[in-house]
């Protein structure tokens, strides 16, 4: 019942954002864009204060930042900026065969298996617990989740040049 | 000219908001999600030089449509096959694989789009285009100059060919997008379903909220 409380309210607040934004774009100007958010989330900051009530487990701090998965995290972060990286700089800021573009690519993607094995062996809260993949209806999920991201992002992106175009 | 493509991307979600909410079908949303973003892709894809206004925002409403039923269900799906306490890890993930994917995708979308115009480097140089124009028309740049490249060249001849080289170009980035959604059809097979009918929803939204409150 929350739960598909949560969805309805999520669906029409994601379908209502997008148009507002269209229409702020149109007759004002971008930056209300970012403007708007400042009202909307500081109610919600005002209602979280007053009404949620969720239990604080009270961890210390030193226990906290122990717990952190710092290999997990740190091992991610560098596959991600330097494969992205990249990717990016090839072919636009340096060729694709320079030195800076192939070991950014190659050092970035040896730090996935790196992240793997730091989820798998060194730590105890991993950011992304393998287990999650060992269910085939999670995998299947987790890809279904990648490709309608990427197909959305790059098809939004390039959606508008047609009319440009045509 | 977003509007099409956002407004049938919005629709959508509130629509299977509504219906799984109501029948607890999340599988069949899922599949027909990616199927109409497949056939919306791949109709993108379809889109040549003397395509119409009217064919691109018909062929993004279906595209908008599938992407919309697609964001909520597989968020539901994977709760549905984890435990209670691996929900907020579980969730965590598909936030990051979305963030993951939006950079991988914001970058080789570009890419292809990119090499599409190097490779055809020779051809706009074959067109006779004053030097400016045909900077504005390689590589990188070229995607940014789309809009008022055309103000540059009186010569519709030769703003056929321009047109022609942006669609190949273009072209070749729907049909990846067709490609990777059809591979999301099939990965959406292999999802399992946890339950059937509306009791089960019933019984299964009763758990998870006895198990917030344990929580609180």
């Amino acid at each position: 019942m929350y739960l598909g409380l949560l969805e309805v309210m999520w669906a029409i607040a994601g379908g209502v954002g997008p148009v507002i934004g269209g229409v702020f774009a149109q007759l004002l100007s971008w930056r209300w864009i970012f403007w708007i958010n400042l009202p909307v989330s500081g109610t919600a900051f005002v209602l979280l204060f007053i009404a949620l009530d969720v239990h604080n487990p009270q961890t210390g701090f030193i226990e906290g930042i122990k717990a952190i998965d710092w290999a997990g995290c740190f091992s991610m972060l560098g596959f991600m900026v330097m494969l992205l990286f990249g990717l990016n700089m090839g072919g636009v800021e340096a060729p694709w065969s320079s030195p800076k573009v192939i070991c950014l690519i190659i050092a970035g993607s040896l730090l996935l298996p790196v992240f793997i094995f730091s989820e798998a062996a060194l730590t105890k809260h991993p950011v992304m617990p393998l287990k999650l993949f060992t269910n085939i209806s999670n995998v299947a999920c987790l890809l279904v989740v990648f490709f309608h991201e990427f197909v959305s992002v790059t098809s939004y992106s390039m959606v508008e040049r047609p009319i440009h175009i045509l | 000219m977003l509007l099409p493509i956002t407004v049938a991307t919005a629709l959508g979600g509130i629509a299977t908001g509504i219906v799984i909410y109501q029948t607890g079908r999340y599988m069949e949303m899922i599949w027909i999600g990616m199927a109409l973003f497949t056939i919306g892709n791949g109709l993108l894809a379809y889109l040549r030089e003397n395509s119409s206004v009217a064919s691109i925002i018909g062929f993004q409403i279906i595209a908008g449509l599938g992407a919309g039923l697609l964001f909520e269900p597989p968020l539901i799906a994977l709760q549905a096959m984890t435990t209670q306490e691996d929900i907020a890890t579980a969730i965590g993930t598909i936030g990051f694989i979305r963030s993951l994917s939006t950079s991988l995708a914001a970058i080789i979308g570009g890419i292809i789009f990119q090499n599409g115009m190097d490779i055809q480097a020779a051809k706009v140089r074959d067109i006779g285009l004053p030097s400016e124009v045909v900077q504005d028309l390689s590589g990188a740049v070229a995607g940014e100059k789309v809009g008022d490249i055309y103000s540059k060249i009186s010569d519709p001849v030769k703003v056929f060919l321009v047109k022609e080289i942006f669609v190949w170009s273009l072209r070749n980035i729907w049909i990846t997008c067709t490609g990777m959604s059809f591979c999301g059809l099939l990965c959406s097979f292999f999802i399992k379903r946890k339950f059937l009918s509306n009791k089960h929803v019933e019984s299964k939204t009763g758990l998870r909220k006895d198990s917030s409150e344990n929580n609180v």
